[in-house]
């Protein structure tokens, strides 16, 4: 079956979130909104993404209340494949989430889709202009490496397409709540332990379940946690980078 | 009794976490914490054990007296029912 779009060539190499690997994708597409993430070095992959037209067949069923090209449908079963890989065997996770680093230090703002992340993030680079770099604006990679987490900006760029491939030590995490009053405060970690379940995908096998537990472990303990009810102003976006970056919280 | 296959249980923060793989995962979407003698009877549960049998596992492990035990016992399995964990 001929495939329109479809590329040629050998299998390209990647390296997301400091892991090379190899994919057998079938469309251009998808070449292209990795480029960033192309690897020309030496170093062997860690794995193979395959992908089938049957895949992204079944991406479809996944996502059967959208109709987009096959193109698209490849891309998100590609991504769905890449994090059962990084949390099999790499203590990585993809993380539903806004992801800006200021001064060396991430943040990251997770919410339900809807919410306001992206609308949070954009006011932050209201207010600090150019200090302000996004890491991924949609789906950064949460890793732990020598006990330490780090958010990695992934190809996976949301529909602003913001985002690179840049690496930052995670600081502090938000989950965002759209409210009428300005408020921040220390979460507690029970709200981080379900917002992080809730905007990362569903281990498949209990060794993903157990690295995935872990990194929300480590998140709890070791991140500074955040709950924020915000609407939509570049007070709110001061009132949390102010709390957030100095590590302090608004205690009612 | 004995817990189904695909439900993982790890400390995570100050709590044990209970979460699903698997075609589990499809009808389980609440998280499930633990405390530490929860996750104490889930892991005895995670093979085939009797009510007597838990009980008398968490008298060998906790100071406590056999009514208290039953009765915590009773919750516990309860709480995993309606939770849909039992085969």
């Amino acid at each position: 079956m001929k495939v329109k779009g479809v590329k040629g060539g050998d299998m390209p190499k990647y390296k997301i979130a400091d892991v090379v690997f190899e994919t057998n994708h079938i469309f251009e597409y998808t070449e292209k909104l990795c480029l960033d993430y192309l690897y020309m070095g030496k170093s062997a992959p860690s794995f193979c993404l395959s992908i089938t037209l049957d895949d992204v067949e079944k991406e479809k069923q996944v996502y059967f209340d959208e109709s987009l090209p096959d193109c698209a449908y490849e891309f998100s079963c590609l991504f769905r494949k890449l994090n059962e890989q990084l949390l099999e065997n790499h203590l990585a996770t993809v993380f539903h989430g806004s992801a800006v680093e200021v001064d060396g230090k991430g943040y990251i703002f997770t919410a339900p889709s809807g919410t306001g992340k992206s609308t949070h993030a954009r006011l932050w680079r209201e207010l600090l202009g150019d200090k302000l770099n996004y890491i991924n604006d949609d789906k950064p990679i949460l890793k732990e490496e020598d006990g330490k987490l780090y958010l990695y900006g992934s190809a996976w760029t949301g529909k602003h397409n913001l985002g690179s491939n840049i690496k930052v030590p995670l600081y502090a995490i938000c989950k965002l709540n759209r409210g009428k009053v300005n408020k921040i405060k220390k979460a507690d970690e029970k709200v981080i332990i379900e917002a992080m379940l809730n905007q990362t995908f569903k281990p498949t096998t209990p060794k993903q379940a157990i690295n995935l537990m872990g990194l929300i472990d480590k998140v709890v303990k070791s991140v500074k946690l955040f709950e924020l009810d915000c609407d939509i102003s570049i007070e709110a976006a001061k009132l949390s980078f102010d709390t957030m970056s100095n590590g302090e919280e608004n205690e009612d | 009794m004995k817990i189904k296959d695909g439900f993982v249980l790890r400390e995570v923060g100050s709590n044990y976490l209970v979460i699903a793989v698997g075609k589990n995962a499809k009808d389980f979407n609440a998280m499930i914490t633990l405390n530490e003698v929860g996750a104490f009877l889930f892991n005895k549960l995670t093979n085939e054990i009797t009510f007597e049998g838990l009980v008398d596992a968490l008298l060998g492990e906790y100071e406590v007296d056999r009514a208290t035990a039953e009765k915590d016992v009773k919750a516990f399995i309860e709480k995993l029912q309606k939770g849909n964990l039992f085969d």
